[in-house]
């Protein structure tokens, strides 16, 4: 019963909280803060005026008795929790998760502030290369997704001029930006996380063939993103001469070779012929090996054939490979 | 009551919103409708063959284990089976040609390691493959690595549910929204959310006609089928706990039990690789020692994460239809769910919002972390199911002129292992001895720097006790960690197979024990994972019925705890005319201290 009781007041807080204007100038709830000291109210009850509390204080700037009421909610231990198991996972979900509303919140404010202070800074002409290595990299990166073109532009050449590299996170900010600057090279060489990998794809779009061909050659030498390199250059090679042959060149590669093979069975090259060669002609093992896998991850039926014609006459160590593949 | 009477008040205004159907997108912040903000960024799968910080989407991670497979000779792949939507299911087995132990005393044990049974958990394909990646990259380090291939059988099944992966890769920012049938609450079903395979549903989370449906494939196993109810396993299709129409009437399942059938005499270890939970669900059967064996390897598995996972057991004749079951009661083998993190708090864990169901996002930046920390643990298992260390053979050496005075070695012909000595000099007293002890897997691990480290999260002594047993007294041989032997041309001795195998210590007799005849070499070591040795190398050591059969103590008893070996035995010559007035070293005698005086002063006296 109790669990229904949990669920029926979870929705009905849900909904209180979905009838809050957005920007409603909100204040602490003194009233709320008044019941949490004195122990006059229902712990569901209480938690959920100070789960809507913590939550509509977000849309406001942050005053200082704001911010002290929240850090003071932090700890706040959760009572009021739903007890679910989900396949086999038993979890104790807080009903109002009022210390988790209270920490976004202040996230919330404190990353505003630092873009502000960015953003004043740079009005102000006091943004320097300094400043942008003492700034946290996460606000700069927000500062850089919302900055107007003249601001940016100048900032960008600052940073990207600076002896120190920007953070990754402030490259790829730039690269979404500025697709055009030495910002995406940059990142490309020396990006390590997906993010900056969708933020190199998204730069991309804005670029010319050859250069797109030269940001995802960039990226096949960097050892963190080389697959995705590859895998870009797949989906380039039929519009671009040179990354086909990068291709070609890279099923040979000890390193490459299997990346460069799904590059090319995932390409609209039509690549049947040439594999069916490379296999039959070539002395590089390698370069049969990754031959052989791009005809198989071709999986068509006329790629298959090919390596079934290959296949009785391939080495021994290949031959037994491909037939339990094909089998 | 509060909440009671809130709840009222608002179905009376017309607030009541209910539990609707409906299709969200995660997304890192500022959700908006139709929004769920994770804290961090949605995971993308990249087309990524190479490891990256980040998730591989299927024909990334399929490209390249067949790449790995064709470039190595030990690396065999193939497809195993079709999913009920006609996809190819492929396992991939990693071991030698042949399927005896390095010393050839025994069958190899096998290994069955599974992923992907839930769709959504994605921790787990990627885990399973950096496990393959990383013996790949290792194949031929004459240690670790190369000893789990030359003695045991790894076999591996990536992706199980492959329809059910490739659907969640498929919309991996969107989810579908719907009542939990047993619960009644609201919770994510498909698209990135979705768990079982694709029985009687379409790709399509516009059809929203079907979109619960599926089989939960963990409770589609006997002994336990459908002996569970409510939220633990289900008799309706549309519960995200549908255990099916019979044990295995899912092509995936029939596949899985085709693959440990195949392993069976040899199996003694199964693992299936989920996520989230942080910990290691297993089972308490009728068999004790399989329950305890279980219990002490899932100890040593969670305590080599960084944040440690625990051990949860079902009580005996419970389940609820799940792998780790079948694989217990019917193989008797340590039989794991592995619930990779994060815990139960889910991606609050690396600064989420907390939201729910975020643990089966786990943050891309987490990735190879986790892959590492996997690879660690599983590693760890497969080695310490390869069986218990056992003495392979020693040597005594003099120290000063690197001459052999003793040495034997254990051989096996037609099954029969026995103790050959090759050479066997007296020792006498006052000479400098190196004491070579090789066992018959790599004992150690090093760090980058080459020192001697425990593995992660162990904690064995690492340094061998060595004793010298005579008949009046005994002496504590000088051993330290730093005797192991990461060289094969090191002097006097390289190791014996594997790095780390063997251990160079070094003595010296007192008079009274070099006056005996009998001086037996007591050996007490644990292998990286904390398991003793085998004391009695005669009887080799192999797996059945849920226990280790062969593994003697020191008392000759066979059990699961090993102990010391007395095996061999020394023999000592007192000089002529000798006092036997001096004691063994390891009694601390005041003669043998003043005699290491002597010895001391006269090293240090200047040269002439």
């Amino acid at each position: 019963m109790m669990t229904i009781l949990t669920r029926l007041s979870r929705v009905a807080a849900l909904a209180l909280v979905c009838w809050i204007p957005a920007g409603a100038a909100a204040t602490v709830d003194w009233s709320a803060r008044q019941a949490l000291w004195e122990g006059t109210l229902d712990a569901a009850e209480l938690e959920l005026r100070l789960y809507r509390n913590a939550v509509e204080l977000r849309q406001t700037s942050g005053s200082e008795s704001s911010r002290v009421w929240l850090q003071s909610l932090l700890d706040y231990p959760v009572h009021t929790t739903r007890e679910q198991y989900d396949a086999g996972h038993h979890l104790l979900i807080p009903v109002y998760p009022v210390a988790t509303a209270a920490r976004t919140t202040l996230a919330v404010w404190a990353a505003r502030k630092e873009v502000a202070a960015i953003d004043e800074a740079v009005r102000a002409g006091r943004f320097a290369p300094t400043l942008a290595k003492a700034a946290n990299p996460s606000a700069l990166a927000r500062w850089i997704e919302t900055a107007t073109a003249p601001d940016l532009e100048r900032i960008a050449t600052s940073l990207l001029e600076a002896n120190a590299p920007p953070a990754e996170s402030v490259l790829a900010a730039l690269a979404r930006r500025l697709p055009g600057s030495t910002a995406v090279l940059s990142l490309a060489r020396s990006a390590v996380d997906a993010a900056s990998l969708a933020a190199l794809k998204q730069a991309s779009l804005s670029l010319d063939l050859s250069a797109q061909y030269q940001l995802w050659s960039v990226l096949t030498d960097n050892a963190a993103l080389a697959g995705a390199g590859w895998s870009a250059l797949g989906q380039l090679a039929h519009r671009h001469p040179g990354a086909a042959a990068r291709l070609w060149q890279a099923l040979s590669d000890p390193r490459h070779g299997t990346s460069a093979a799904r590059a090319l069975a995932d390409s609209r090259l039509a690549l049947i012929d040439e594999l069916e060669t490379r296999l039959r002609l070539s002395g590089n093992a390698n370069e049969q090996r990754s031959a052989a896998l791009a005809l198989y991850l071709r999986g068509t039926p006329a790629a298959r054939a090919a390596l079934e014609r290959y296949s009785a006459s391939a080495r021994t160590d290949l031959q037994q490979d491909l037939a339990r593949w094909l089998h | 009551m509060a909440a009671l009477r809130l709840a009222c008040a608002l179905v009376a205004l017309g607030c009541w919103t209910g539990v609707q159907a409906r299709i969200v997108d995660y997304v890192e912040d500022n959700a908006g409708s139709g929004e769920i903000a994770l804290g961090y960024p949605p995971p993308i799968p990249a087309s990524s063959v190479q490891a990256f910080a980040g998730f591989r989407d299927y024909d990334a991670l399929l490209a390249r284990l067949l790449g790995l497979d064709l470039a190595s000779t030990q690396l065999s792949g193939e497809p195993v089976g079709l999913s009920h939507a006609g996809r190819e299911i492929w396992a991939f087995t990693y071991s030698d040609p042949d399927t005896r132990t390095r010393n050839g005393t025994a069958s190899e044990g096998a290994v069955l390691h599974s992923g992907g049974i839930h769709a959504r958990e994605w921790q787990a394909p990627e885990a399973v493959v950096g496990i393959i990646e990383r013996l790949a990259g290792n194949e031929a380090d004459e240690g670790f690595h190369q000893f789990l291939l030359e003695n045991l059988e790894l076999r591996f099944i990536p992706v199980l549910n492959v329809d059910g992966f490739r659907q969640t890769q498929r919309y991996p920012v969107s989810t579908h929204i719907d009542v939990d049938i047993e619960q009644g609450n609201s919770a994510p079903r498909d698209g990135r959310q979705r768990r079982k395979n694709m029985r009687d549903t379409d790709e399509d989370l516009a059809t929203t006609s079907d979109l619960l449906n599926g089989v939960d494939l963990n409770r589609n196993f006997d002994p336990f089928w459908a002996a569970a109810s409510g939220t633990r396993s289900s008799a309706n299709p549309g519960s995200i706990v549908y255990h099916g129409t019979g044990p295995a009437s899912e092509a995936e399942s029939r596949i899985l039990l085709v693959q440990a059938d195949a392993l069976s005499d040899r199996l003694r270890l199964f693992i299936d690789t989920h996520s989230f939970g942080r910990v290691l669900f297993g089972n308490d059967t009728h068999n004790s020692r399989l329950n305890a064996l279980s219990r002490s390897l899932a100890a040593s598995m969670g305590r080599s994460a960084s944040q440690p996972y625990g051990y949860a057991a079902a009580p005996v004749n419970q389940g609820i239809g799940a792998t780790d079951e079948v694989f217990a009661y019917y193989y008797e083998v340590p039989s794991f769910t592995l619930e990779i993190e994060p815990s139960i708090n889910g991606a609050s864990e690396y600064g989420g919002h907390g939201v729910d169901h975020d643990g089966f996002i786990l943050p891309e930046a987490q990735v190879p972390r986790m892959r590492a920390e996997i690879g660690d643990m599983a590693l760890l298992a497969y080695y310490r199911q390869s069986g218990p260390p056992n003495v392979e053979a020693v040597a005594v050496l003099d120290a000063d002129s690197g001459q052999t005075r003793f040495a034997a070695h254990w051989s096996t012909t037609s099954g029969t292992r026995r103790l050959i000595v090759d050479q066997a000099e007296s020792l006498t007293a006052d000479t400098d001895y190196l004491l070579w002890i090789a066992f018959n897997k790599p004992m150690r691990k090093r760090n980058a720097r080459n020192q001697v480290v425990q593995y992660p999260g162990q904690t064995v002594a690492l340094a061998p006790q060595i004793r010298l047993l005579g008949t009046q007294s005994e002496l504590t041989v000088n051993s330290s960690a730093n005797g192991w032997i990461a060289d094969p041309q090191a002097t006097p001795r390289g190791f014996l197979n594997y790095r780390d195998d063997s251990h160079l210590s070094s003595f010296r007799l007192s008079t009274d024990l070099a006056a005996s005849d009998n001086l037996r070499l007591d050996i007490a070591v644990s292998d990286l994972s904390g398991l003793a040795l085998d004391a009695d190398p005669a009887t080799p050591v192999n797996w059945n019925q849920g226990h280790w059969t062969g593994y003697q103590d020191e008392a000759g008893v066979d059990g699961d705890a090993g102990g010391s070996d007395g095996q061999i035995v020394l023999r000592g010559r007192a000089p002529a005319g000798d006092s036997p007035a001096v004691t063994g070293g390891g009694s601390g005698s005041l003669g043998q201290l003043l005699l290491l005086i002597l010895a001391g002063c006269l090293r240090r006296r200047p040269a002439p």
